[in-house]
């Protein structure tokens, strides 16, 4: 259809000619005008669906710049993952580490006190008189400094084992660092999407397998404070 | 009837380095007698195999949690009556009424320490009468 391009009327102006039209009883002017309101009508929808258009490109478009979220799904997720659990190995190690030092030192300490509680018990049997020899102290003596040496050793392992806290403490931080992150690229979509409605989410069900330790400050509802607290209560309970 | 020095105690626990120091606790009481497991699905077998007379488990383990193992023990009549020490760090109330419900003997809440241990083991043993399984 080729007709001339007239400017587009508003809706009060369409109204408007086709009750003057309806009143002269003109009919070419009345199909006019119901023309032009027609054409109205045609660009306001128009002008409707290019506004939801407009709104679903930036949409798309902030999306895209948030493929990020695919980097940090596909590998970095992944990757904090490997390095929380080599935190776990350095923490186990170090424990294990710990403990072994413990263990090879007891007996250690055992055989200075055992030593020093035989010379001193036979002084004491024969009422004062000293009867350890001068052999069997400075035996004793040399076996004292001997334990003391591993002893110090023993300590300084224990010590070295402690490094853990430093490496695992950067590792912590990255991993806390990336959890930022993925909370901001979370929030970038909720608005996004419109999520904001949580009522209607289904409520994740605490499993049978326990929550862990209570962190201080994050879970205290619910929380029995300690022992004590525990010991009473369940001492109501008929325990 | 006390807790005696020889009797077979199972130590659950999925951290090695818990139960290494729970062991450990335990022979300085005078324990020597402990097995070692690493989650429900390995002690039940245990528990099911040879006559042990204290079950000490955490609460929090992959596979076969410590709440599941004790309703276990205490549906299976021939270990039913097996006196069994929740240590754990599971610590909110309607957890520790579950527990109780499910027949716990006793409950330390981790961190803890040797006396808590010591307690609770010597209570357990009290309260039983001499002759019950």
């Amino acid at each position: 259809m080729t007709t001339t391009e007239t400017p587009i009327k508003s809706k009060a102006e369409c109204i408007q000619a086709l009750t003057e039209a309806l009143q002269k009883n003109d009919r070419d002017a009345f199909v006019a005008a119901l023309n032009d309101l027609n054409k109205t009508a045609s660009i306001e929808i128009i002008n409707d669906v290019r506004e939801v258009a407009d709104n679903l490109q930036s949409a798309l478009e902030q999306f895209r710049q948030d493929s990020r979220l695919v980097d940090l799904a596909e590998n970095q997720v992944p990757d904090a993952r490997q390095r929380l659990s080599y935190v776990l190995k350095l923490t186990d190690d170090a424990a294990h580490q710990t403990i072994d030092l413990i263990d090879k030192s007891s007996p250690v300490i055992e055989k200075i006190a055992s030593g020093a509680e035989k010379l001193l018990g036979d002084e004491l049997e024969t009422g004062g008189q000293f009867r350890a020899t001068k052999k069997d102290v400075t035996l004793y003596l040399a076996e004292t400094i001997e334990n003391s040496k591993t002893l110090r050793d023993n300590l300084h392992s224990v010590l070295m084992a402690q490094e853990f806290q430093d490496l695992s403490g950067q590792v912590i931080r990255n991993v806390m660092k990336l959890t930022d992150e993925l909370e901001n690229v979370l929030g970038t979509l909720i608005s996004i999407g419109n999520l904001k409605d949580t009522e209607n989410l289904p409520k994740i069900e605490r499993s049978t397998n326990g929550n862990g330790p209570l962190i201080p400050g994050l879970d205290n509802s619910g929380a029995v404070g300690n022992q004590q607290d525990i010991d009473s209560m369940l001492s109501d309970l008929g325990l | 009837m006390p807790a005696q020095p020889n009797m077979k105690i199972l130590v659950v626990d999925d951290f090695s380095t818990m139960r290494r120091i729970v062991k450990g606790l335990l022979k300085d009481l005078g324990f020597e007698n402990v097995t070692e497991a690493d989650d429900g699905t390995t002690a039940l077998p245990l528990l099911k195999s040879e006559k042990f007379d204290l079950l000490i488990t955490d609460w929090n383990m992959p596979g076969m949690s410590g709440m599941e193992l004790l309703r276990h023990v205490r549906a299976d009549e021939h270990i039913s009556k097996l006196p069994v020490l929740m240590l754990t760090a599971e610590a909110k109330r309607d957890q520790i009424i579950e527990a109780a419900q499910a027949g716990v003997s006793g409950y330390v809440i981790k961190p803890f320490t040797a006396v808590t241990l010591k307690e609770k083991i010597d209570k357990i043993f009290a309260n039983k009468t001499p002759g019950a399984a």
